[in-house]
C-alpha cells in the first residue's frame, strides 16, 4: 500500500489552486464596529431609513450576545474589531455591459474558469457575480425580467423593491437568530435577491459567484429568494477565495420563502481557502441558512458540497409550515488538513403530511474533522409526517475524526422518524481489486469517493455536478488507510 | 456554580451534611476522604440546569423545590409481606434486601460462598474486610461522573458488594432489592452496588428499585464495576418505583481485556428516571451489550444516556435500546459511541427505537458518535413510530379486541429487550409487569 499511500499523500498535500488576489482599488472604511460604522454602510449604499433601523436593533441585539461554543470546532477568537466591514470596487460609473467590466476584475473571474462573457454566451446561466461585496455585473436580467423574474444585486433590489425586501426580510431568518445572523443583519453588505411570481417556472439556474478578496475584509452576504405561488426556481452558489494567510470571516444569511405550491432548489459548491497544511489562514465559514416552506405542497431542496474553508459552520435548514411540504438536505463534506467541518441541518415539521429527507455525506481525511450535527422536529400539530435520515462518514487515515450528533424531538406520535448512520473507511480490498483491474490507486480512490457521494451529486444541476466530482478530485482523495 | 441562588438550592444538602458526618466516625479514614471530596465535587457542580447540554431534557426543579430528609428506619412487617410472593425475592441464589438506605438481614439471604466469592452488604464489609472494598470503592473517573454519583459516594449508607477472585463463577444470580418505604415522608436514598470482578470471574446480578407508599422519594443510585480480564458479567437493572420517585442513577463499568459485560436497563416507573450508563473499554477483545428498555406513562420522564468509550483495538459493543412512551410521557434516549485513536477493528453499533402510542407522549433521541480511527464499523439507527396498522389490522381480523391486540404489539416490542435477559424468571416477570392497556 505504501504506493497508494504516497500517491494519496501527495494528492491530498496539492495546493490550493484558486489563491490569487487581484489588483482593484477598493473603497473602504475604517476597521471596526459600532454604530457609527452602520449608519456610514447605509449611507453609501443609499438606504431607506427602516432598513437602517433594522441594521441598529440587529447591532443592539448582537452586542447582547456572546459567541457560540457548542459547535465541535476550534478556531482562534475573532477580533470583531479588528474586520472592515466594507469593500467595494470604487464605483466606475453605472455599466450598461460587461465591457465596461475593470478587465482585471474579469481575469480573476475567467482564471476561476467562470468567465461571465462564456457563460452568457454559452450557458445559457445568469449571473450575479459579487466581487467582495458589490454586484458589479448581472446577465440575463432582462431575459428573466420578460417573465416577471426579479434577480439582482440586494442592495439593487432594496432600491428597485422596497416593499418586496421589507415584506420578507428577516422573516426566516430574523436578525436575533443567532450571534453570527445578528452580526450579518447589522453589517450586510450585498448579496442576491430573487423573486420568482405566481405559478412560473424559471428557466435557467440562477448563479451567484462570489469571492472574498481585499485583505482582512470580512464578507457578509444576504441572500433572500422567494418562490410565490406554483413558481420554481433552481439557484447555484459556488465561492473560491484567493490565499490569505489571516483568518477570514464570512457569515452570511440565506433566506428561501417557498410560498404555495412553490419548489425552491438550493445548490452549492463551496471552494473556499481552507488554509494551508498546517492549518493556518483559511476562511470560517459562519452560514446561516434557512428555507421556510410557507406554503402548502410548497419544497425546498438543499444539495450542498462544501469542501473548503478552514472551519465550516452551517445548517440549511427547513421550515415545513405548509401542509405537505417537502424538505430534503443533501450534502457532501469534506475535511483534509486540519479543518473542520461542524455542518447538518434542521427539519421542523409544523404542518401535517410534511416529509423530509437527509442524506449527509462526511469525508475526512487528513487531521480534518468532521461533525454532523441535525435536528429533526416534529410538532405536536404534525399529523402523519415522516423522516428519513442517513448520514455515512468516509474516514480516510488515521488522524482524521468523523462525529455525529443527530438530535431527533418527535412530539407527535402519528410520525414516523427513521435515522441511520454508518461509518467506514476505503477498504485495502477495494483498492486492490480496482488495481488488479489496470485503475491506478488516484483512480480508484476517485472512483470509490464519487461512488460514496453519488447520491448527493445526483441531486445538483448537471455542470455543478462535474464541477463537484473535480473538486473532490483535488481537495479529497485523501490517504487510504 | 457558587452563585447564591445555588447556595440556597444546596442548602438542604448541606444541612444534611452537617448532620450526617458525625455519625461515620467510625469509618476508615480512606472513606472519609473519599466522601469529603466527593460532597466538594456535589457542591462544585450543584444541581445542573437545562442549559447543561446532558440535562436538556431533564426537569430538575423538583430537586430545587423539595427538600428531601434523610429516611426513617424501615418498618418490617409490611415490607415483609411485599416480599413474600415477589417473583424475584424469591427466585434462587443470594438476596440482599435493603429499605430506606438500611440493610434488612431478617429478610436477606446470604447463603454460604464458595471459598473467593464475597457477596455481603457493604456496611458489614467496611467493618469486617475493608482491605476488599478500598480498591474498588468510588476508584472510577468520580470526577467525571456528575454531580448525583458524588453526592451518592458522600452520603453513601449502605447497599451490596459482589467481590469475585480469580476463575471464582456465581451459579445463581444475586438479587438485590432497594425499597424506599416512603410511607409518611418524603425521603432521600443512595443505594450503592459495587461488583469487583476478578479473572475469568462470572457471576450474574438483578438490581431492583422499588417502593412502598405513594410518597415522593428521591433515589440516588450509584453502581460501579471493575472486571479484570476475561471476567464476565452481567447486570439486570430494574427501576419500578411509584410515580412520585425522581430516581436518578450511575452506572460505571472499566473493562479489561476479553471480558464480557452485559448490562439490561429496565426504566418501568418513577416520575423522573435519570440513568447514565458509562462503559470503558480497556482492553482488547471486550464485548459489551448495553439493552435497555423504558416504559413511562402519565406524566412521567425518563432519560437514558449511555456512553461507551471504545480506548482499545478489536472491541465490539452492541446497544439496544426500546421505548414505550404513552400519556404524556416524555422519552430522552442519549448514546454516545467514542472511538479513540487506538480503537481499530471496532465493531460499534447502537439501535434505538421508540413507540409513541399518545397524542401527548414525546420523544427526544440523540445517537451521537466520536470516532478517531478510522478502520472501524459504526452504525446507529433511531427509529420513532406508532404500531403498525397493518399489524393492528391483522390481529383484529383475527377476533382480538383493539385494546388486547395493542398490548399484544407493544409486549412483542418489549420482549425483544427483555428477552435478551439470560435469566427466565426476570424476563418473564418483565413481560408480566408491562401495563394492559396504552
Amino acid at each position: 500500500m505504501s504506493d497508494a499511500i504516497s500517491t494519496i499523500e501527495e494528492f491530498a498535500g496539492r495546493e490550493y489552486q484558486y489563491g490569487f488576489t487581484s489588483e482593484i482599488e477598493a473603497v473602504t472604511i475604517p476597521r471596526g464596529l459600532n454604530e457609527e460604522i452602520i449608519r456610514t454602510i447605509s449611507a453609501i449604499k443609499q438606504e431607506p431609513e427602516w432598513l437602517l433601523e433594522w441594521r441598529l436593533k440587529a447591532f443592539q441585539h448582537w452586542q447582547t450576545m456572546s459567541e457560540p461554543q457548542w459547535p465541535n470546532v476550534h478556531y482562534e477568537k475573532v477580533d470583531y474589531q479588528d474586520i472592515i466591514y466594507y469593500s467595494a470596487p470604487k464605483p466606475k460609473k453605472q455599466l450598461s455591459s460587461l465591457d465596461e467590466v475593470d478587465p482585471e476584475l474579469l481575469a480573476t473571474f475567467e482564471k476561476l474558469g467562470i468567465s461571465l462573457d462564456e457563460q452568457k454566451r454559452l450557458t445559457n446561466v445568469a449571473v450575479d457575480a459579487v466581487f467582495d461585496s458589490v454586484s458589479v455585473a448581472t446577465t440575463f436580467k432582462d431575459k428573466l425580467a420578460e417573465m416577471g423574474i426579479i434577480f439582482c444585486s440586494f442592495s439593487e433590489a432594496v432600491r428597485e423593491h422596497p416593499e418586496l425586501v421589507r415584506e420578507y426580510l428577516g422573516t426566516v431568518v430574523p436578525y436575533s437568530d443567532n450571534y453570527f445572523a445578528a452580526l450579518n443583519s447589522a453589517v450586510f453588505s450585498d448579496g442576491s435577491f430573487c423573486y420568482v411570481p405566481k405559478g412560473v417556472r424559471c428557466p435557467m439556474e440562477l448563479s451567484t459567484y462570489f469571492r472574498i478578496n481585499a485583505k482582512d475584509t470580512g464578507q457578509f452576504e444576504r441572500t433572500l429568494l422567494i418562490a410565490d405561488e406554483g413558481a420554481y426556481v433552481s439557484y447555484l452558489e459556488g465561492c473560491t477565495a484567493p490565499m490569505r494567510d489571516e483568518n477570514q470571516l464570512h457569515a452570511a444569511v440565506v433566506e428561501l420563502v417557498a410560498l404555495r405550491e412553490a419548489t425552491i432548489k438550493y445548490s452549492t459548491v463551496q471552494n473556499w481557502y481552507p488554509g494551508d497544511k498546517e492549518g493556518r489562514g483559511g476562511i470560517y465559514n459562519f452560514v446561516t441558512k434557512r428555507g421556510k416552506c410557507d406554503g402548502d405542497n410548497s419544497k425546498i431542496t438543499w444539495t450542498q458540497v462544501e469542501t473548503g474553508s478552514a472551519i465550516t459552520w452551517k445548517y440549511p435548514s427547513c421550515i415545513l409550515k405548509g401542509d405537505n411540504s417537502v424538505g430534503e438536505f443533501y450534502s457532501v463534506a469534506l475535511t483534509n488538513h486540519k479543518q473542520q467541518a461542524d455542518t447538518g441541518t434542521k427539519m421542523i415539521h409544523i404542518g401535517k403530511n410534511t416529509r423530509s429527507t437527509i442524506v449527509a455525506k462526511g469525508i475526512s481525511a487528513g487531521n480534518g474533522q468532521n461533525t454532523y450535527r441535525g435536528l429533526v422536529r416534529v410538532n405536536p400539530g404534525a399529523e402523519g409526517a415522516r423522516n428519513y435520515s442517513q448520514c455515512d462518514s468516509l474516514l480516510i487515515g488515521d488522524r482524521c475524526g468523523a462525529h455525529t450528533f443527530p438530535y431527533i424531538d418527535v412530539q407527535n406520535p402519528t410520525a414516523q422518524v427513521e435515522h441511520e448512520a454508518s461509518t467506514s473507511k476505503i477498504g485495502e480490498d477495494q483498492i486492490f481489486y480496482c488495481n488488479q483491474r489496470g485503475i491506478s490507486t488516484e483512480d480508484a480512490v476517485n472512483m470509490i469517493v464519487n461512488g460514496f457521494c453519488k447520491e448527493v451529486f445526483r441531486e445538483l444541476p448537471m455542470e455543478f455536478a462535474v464541477e463537484a466530482q473535480k473538486l473532490l478530485g483535488v481537495s479529497l482523495e485523501g490517504s487510504v488507510g | 456554580m457558587s452563585t447564591s441562588q445555588t447556595q440556597t438550592e444546596l442548602a438542604p444538602y448541606l444541612q444534611a451534611w452537617q448532620n450526617f458526618l458525625p455519625d461515620r466516625a467510625g469509618e476508615p479514614a480512606w472513606l472519609g476522604t473519599l466522601r469529603r471530596n466527593a460532597f466538594e465535587q456535589f457542591e462544585q457542580q450543584g444541581i445542573p440546569d437545562r442549559t447543561q447540554e446532558d440535562w436538556r431534557f431533564f426537569p430538575l426543579n423538583a430537586l430545587r423545590t423539595t427538600a428531601f430528609a434523610r429516611p426513617l428506619p424501615p418498618a418490617l412487617p409490611s415490607l415483609q409481606q411485599m416480599l413474600q410472593n415477589h417473583p424475584l425475592a424469591n427466585q434462587p441464589g443470594p438476596l440482599l434486601v435493603f429499605c430506606n438506605g438500611t440493610f434488612v438481614p431478617a429478610l436477606s439471604r446470604l447463603e454460604s460462598m464458595a471459598a473467593g466469592i464475597r457477596v455481603q452488604n457493604i456496611s458489614t464489609l467496611l467493618t469486617d474486610s475493608p482491605e476488599l472494598l478500598q480498591p474498588w470503592l468510588a476508584q472510577q473517573n468520580e470526577r467525571q461522573a456528575g454531580p448525583f454519583a458524588a453526592l451518592n459516594t458522600a452520603f453513601m449508607e449502605d447497599g451490596a458488594a459482589l467481590v469475585l477472585e480469580k476463575n471464582c463463577r456465581l451459579q445463581q444470580p444475586v438479587t438485590v432489592l432497594f425499597i424506599s418505604q416512603t410511607l409518611h415522608q418524603s425521603s432521600f436514598t443512595t443505594p450503592r452496588l459495587l461488583v469487583a470482578a476478578g479473572e475469568n470471574s462470572q457471576a450474574a446480578l438483578v438490581e431492583v428499585f422499588l417502593s412502598e407508599g405513594e410518597q415522593t422519594a428521591f433515589t440516588c443510585s450509584a453502581t460501579e464495576f471493575a472486571l479484570a480480564a476475561g471476567a464476565q458479567i452481567d447486570h439486570v437493572r430494574i427501576a419500578q418505583e411509584n410515580l412520585q420517585t425522581i430516581h436518578i442513577s450511575s452506572t460505571r463499568a472499566e473493562l479489561q481485556g476479553n471480558s464480557r459485560f452485559a448490562s439490561h436497563n429496565m426504566a418501568l416507573g418513577g416520575m423522573l428516571t435519570r440513568n447514565d450508563i458509562t462503559v470503558g473499554l480497556r482492553g482488547s477483545g471486550i464485548h459489551a451489550t448495553l439493552n435497555g428498555l423504558y416504559l413511562a406513562g402519565g406524566n412521567s420522564v425518563i432519560d437514558n444516556h449511555t456512553a461507551i468509550d471504545h480506548a482499545m483495538p478489536h472491541c465490539e459493543s452492541h446497544e439496544l435500546y426500546r421505548g414505550i412512551l404513552y400519556g404524556r410521557a416524555q422519552g430522552v434516549f442519549n448514546g454516545k459511541i467514542f472511538v479513540q485513536l487506538d480503537a481499530q477493528k471496532t465493531d460499534a453499533k447502537q439501535t434505538n427505537q421508540a413507540l409513541l402510542l399518545s397524542k401527548d407522549a414525546r420523544l427526544n433521541t440523540k445517537p451521537q458518535l466520536e470516532i478517531f480511527a478510522d478502520d472501524v464499523k459504526c452504525t446507529h439507527g433511531a427509529t420513532v413510530g406508532q404500531l403498525s396498522r397493518e399489524s393492528l389490522f391483522y390481529l383484529r381480523s383475527r377476533g382480538i379486541g383493539e385494546e388486547e391486540a395493542r398490548a399484544m404489539l407493544v409486549q412483542a416490542f418489549a420482549a425483544d429487550v427483555t428477552g435478551r435477559i439470560p435469566l427466565e424468571t426476570v424476563s418473564n416477570y418483565l413481560q408480566q409487569m408491562l401495563p394492559l392497556r396504552f
